[in-house]
């Protein structure tokens, strides 16, 4: 009798100490953060009832440089408005038709004005980490705040098309452009 | 996130082994179970977690870009302060020791034209030795007396990332010197300055300067950047109203290359720089009377250059090492007074784990070798002529999560073997609990030590009589001797400070700190007067021989504020005061204030103000330094992004104001008077 209570404390003791507090999740990498960024606004702007891709697939498309494995690691696979998302690498962009989002990368930012007007007039979400993107026309942009991230919305660009951005989303951003 | 699985044996000493078996085996099937549960939690990519976050959540997050424990502000045990690149653009500083004028607790008093005098928390002067200066990890303090030559600290500042003040001592990690206070300067990363910058400006003071920056990406690795400064500068206007004759200029260059392949991440850089000053001197010349003394102006040159690289690798479980290696020539030449040339070697290394789900332990060595080759002259020499400088360090230091996210304590030392007191302890604890976002409360106990430097402990230096002396000796001929007793001891210091940071709002924020130092063994001066002794001393000798038989205390607080007070106008405000005994070095300003004023006062064109007071001070001969008020004032002009058009107008206030007085070497103070500038910054 003592031992079956001494064991069932040990086995309660185990419950407490096996799972032991760890305080130290690895913070995350820069590119796997915006990754993730990029699916919530993703998630949280509609697409007009044509370009749905229910059922299909949610193209990205990242125009420029290739961004670290670990950025396209966290899109691949993942559900959005019912689709998996697939991600292409881009060079043109007269490329990116038929895709639902396009990211540009850091390097295309010489050439930021022409790529933009040629995308905002399709049906496609711009999304960049490069810094004035917003103010150059990019409908959302990421920036850093301290050492976090936040972004910003160009809700212009954004009525030009017939996109539409969650109220969610434009909550938290930092900085609306064109309200 | 990996869990540890912690084992537990179990006990066999059973007596009743038939009722025991299935309790056994059930425990054994728990532990099993528990194990497979943490195996599985181990393999879970931190990517599963991330995607489920939501937008709020993701924005919380602090971002790392090397696997190094991101720690904000707010979670610092000591007084820090930041400077960012941001405030360095719009206070309008083109050198570093200005842009330390809005730190609290920190002095910043001009000497002349190319020289300063810096500290934090008392014991300034030209050569003030308890502060430690790092450039990217490279520690600039002179190993000819410990301190900083201010002149040939310096980069382009548009690509300094941030400059971090901790005031206090911050021996553990950083070591010996460290002792008020620890600099740290920190150039942007490579990848952060890919594109070119140009910048050009001139002035009354800045006579004209010019700098071009350009880098490139380097495939998916990294980048690599260069660059190239000149400046050139007027002369200053001495006490009795006169030109100073010190002006100066200077030519820098340097690159730096950074890239990061899996968990490896690598920086190489380097820079060179050359530059002349023209200085005024005043030499003892004990065959001329009336004044015994011989005033000759002549150009200093200073050169040099380093390299630095380092290598981080992270490891599992958020755990980094890191292994950096740097060399570093100076090169002085004061004419017929100090012509020498520093060598120096230093190879650290690091090592950062986490263990026993509370302990964040770092610990680390180093060695650094110093070599010196001197031409003495009439007015300076060593005793011992050479020291092969070897200094062997190593520290460790633990972080322990007492109350998770809320109670820390911190504890660790720094153990330091050198060529003049040999070995040196320098123990430190620090607690810091931060109930909630908004509130942090820190304290600390630290031992820390100045250990001597080769013009402190060996030294011999003639100087000229003082005008006091003269008279005093009757117009007979008469030298000042400063000799070191080549064994003296190390500086000790006991600190004890606290501090709180409230963080109101997102607008506001306030950070108070407090102190009381405790030193022992500083180092003084004992004057014995020597008689005239023909023909080897036909004059009056006043030989001052160092000690360590001083001992003081000084005690204080420091305060800083940042007020976003509308959307585009913030208040910075920083305050310190301090009291000292009566040996404690010099007497430094009871009191300075720092208020500087950013407003975008439309989204093009930004005005900034920085008014500033120090208060009345005496120097190292106990004569007053007059407490002052001043006004910077900086107009800026952002046409398109590119391009940025400024006009700095600085020390507003003043005719002409001295700020401080030198010791040692008698070089002729002088004092800044109102400068104005324009700058021209283009980036593409």
């Amino acid at each position: 009798m003592k031992v079956k209570i001494f064991g069932i404390a040990v086995l309660l003791l185990l419950a407490f100490i096996l799972p032991s507090p760890t305080a130290y999740s690895a913070p995350p990498e820069e590119s796997q953060l915006k990754a993730v960024f990029v699916l919530n606004f993703a998630k949280l702007t509609e697409w007009p009832a044509n370009l749905q891709a229910e059922g299909g697939t949610f193209t990205i498309a990242i125009l420029g440089k290739v961004p670290p494995a670990a950025f396209t690691n966290i899109l691949k696979g993942q559900m959005v408005h019912g689709a998996r998302v697939s991600v292409r690498n881009i060079e043109e962009v007269a490329e990116a038709k038929g895709s639902h989002l396009v990211y540009i990368s850091s390097s295309e930012r010489h050439n930021l004005t022409k790529i933009i007007r040629e995308l905002n007039q399709q049906n496609i979400l711009t999304v960049s980490d490069i810094a004035g993107f917003c103010e150059a026309g990019g409908m959302i942009g990421l920036v850093p705040i301290q050492n976090r991230l936040g972004f910003e919305v160009n809700l212009a660009s954004v009525r030009k098309t017939r996109l539409a951005v969650g109220s969610q989303l434009l909550k938290l951003a930092k900085t609306i452009i064109g309200n | 996130m990996i869990r540890t699985v912690k084992k537990m044996t179990l006990d066999r000493n059973d007596n009743d082994s038939g009722q025991l078996l299935p309790l056994r085996s059930m425990v054994a099937f728990c532990l099993l179970f528990f194990g497979a549960i943490s195996a599985q939690a181990a393999s879970l990519p931190v990517e599963n977690e991330l995607v489920q976050l939501s937008l709020e959540d993701l924005m919380t997050l602090e971002i790392t870009s090397a696997s190094r424990k991101a720690q904000s502000l707010a979670d610092t045990a000591a007084a820090a302060f930041v400077i960012t690149n941001e405030d360095i653009r719009r206070s309008g500083v083109t050198n570093i020791p200005d842009a330390l004028r809005m730190v609290p607790g920190v002095t910043v008093a001009r000497i002349d034209s190319s020289k300063w005098a810096v500290t934090a928390r008392g014991f300034n002067g030209r050569f003030a030795r308890k502060l430690l200066v790092l450039i990217d990890g490279r520690s600039v303090y002179s190993p000819l007396f410990s301190g900083i030559f201010w002149d040939v600290q310096d980069t382009l500042l548009e690509d300094v990332e941030r400059i971090e003040v901790i005031r206090g001592p911050g021996a553990t990690i950083w070591g010996a010197n460290a002792v008020n206070g620890v600099i740290n300067i920190i150039t942007k990363k490579a990848t952060d300055t890919t594109g070119g910058l140009v910048v050009a400006g001139a002035g009354n003071y800045e006579r004209g300067f010019g700098a071009v920056r350009y880098g490139a990406d380097i495939g998916d690795w990294g980048a690599v950047r260069a660059y190239g400064k000149y400046f050139n500068r007027n002369e200053l206007k001495a006490e009795d109203g006169h030109p100073a004759d010190d002006s100066w200029d200077m030519g820098r260059g340097g690159f730096r290359m950074d890239g990061k392949s899996g968990q490896d991440s690598f920086t190489l850089q380097g820079d060179i720089y050359n530059g002349t000053e023209r200085e005024t001197l005043t030499f003892s010349a004990p065959a001329a009377p009336p004044s015994f003394s011989a005033v000759r102006t002549a150009g200093t040159t200073a050169s040099g250059g380093n390299v630095l690289s380092r290598w981080t690798r992270s490891l599992a479980d958020d755990a980094e090492f890191s292994l950096q290696l740097y060399y570093d020539r100076t090169k002085r030449d004061i004419p017929q007074f100090l012509n020498i040339t520093n060598d120096t070697v230093d190879l650290d290394l690091l090592h950062r784990f986490h263990w026993g789900g509370r302990h964040d332990t770092v610990w680390g060595g180093g060695f650094r070798f110093i070599d010196e080759r001197m031409i003495e002259s009439d007015a300076l020499s060593f005793n011992p002529a050479y020291r092969n400088e070897k200094l062997y360090s190593a520290f460790l230091q633990d972080d322990i999560t007492l109350v998770q996210d809320t109670l820390h304590l911190i504890f660790g030392s720094k153990f330091e073997h050198n060529v003049y007191t040999g070995f040196e302890v320098q123990p430190s604890g620090r607690l810091i609990w931060t109930p909630n976002g908004q509130l942090t409360l820190w304290s600390a106990v630290s031992r820390a030590v100045h250990t001597p430097s080769r013009g402190e402990s060996d030294t011999q230096l003639k100087q000229a009589p003082t005008d006091q002396m003269v008279a005093g000796f009757g117009g007979a001929p008469s030298v000042i001797v400063i000799k070191g007793p080549s064994n003296l001891l190390a500086e000790e210091l006991m600190a004890y400070e606290a501090g709180i940071r409230i963080k109101a709002s997102d607008r506001f924020t306030v950070d108070l700190a407090g102190f009381y130092n405790n030193y022992q063994r500083l180092i003084g001066v004992d004057t014995v007067i020597n008689f005239p002794n023909p023909p080897t001393q036909p004059y009056f000798l006043a030989l001052n021989t160092l000690h360590n038989k001083d001992h003081g205390e000084t005690w204080g607080g420091e305060l800083a504020a940042d007020w976003q007070a509308t959307d585009p106008w913030r208040l910075i405000c920083a305050y310190s005061y301090i009291t000292v005994s009566e040996k404690s070095g010099d007497r430094p300003p009871a009191h300075q204030v720092s208020l500087r004023s950013q407003l975008e006062v439309t989204k093009h064109v930004e005005l900034d103000l920085w008014g500033r007071f120090v208060g009345a001070s005496k120097d190292y001969l106990d004569n007053s330094l007059a407490g002052y008020l001043n006004l910077d004032a900086r107009l800026g002009w952002r046409p398109v992004k590119t391009l940025e058009f400024s006009l700095v107008g600085r020390n507003l206030l003043h005719q002409r104001l001295q700020e401080y007085r030198p010791e040692f070497i008698q070089t002729l103070p002088s004092g800044t008077g109102r400068e104005v500038y324009g700058k021209v910054s283009w980036s593409f």
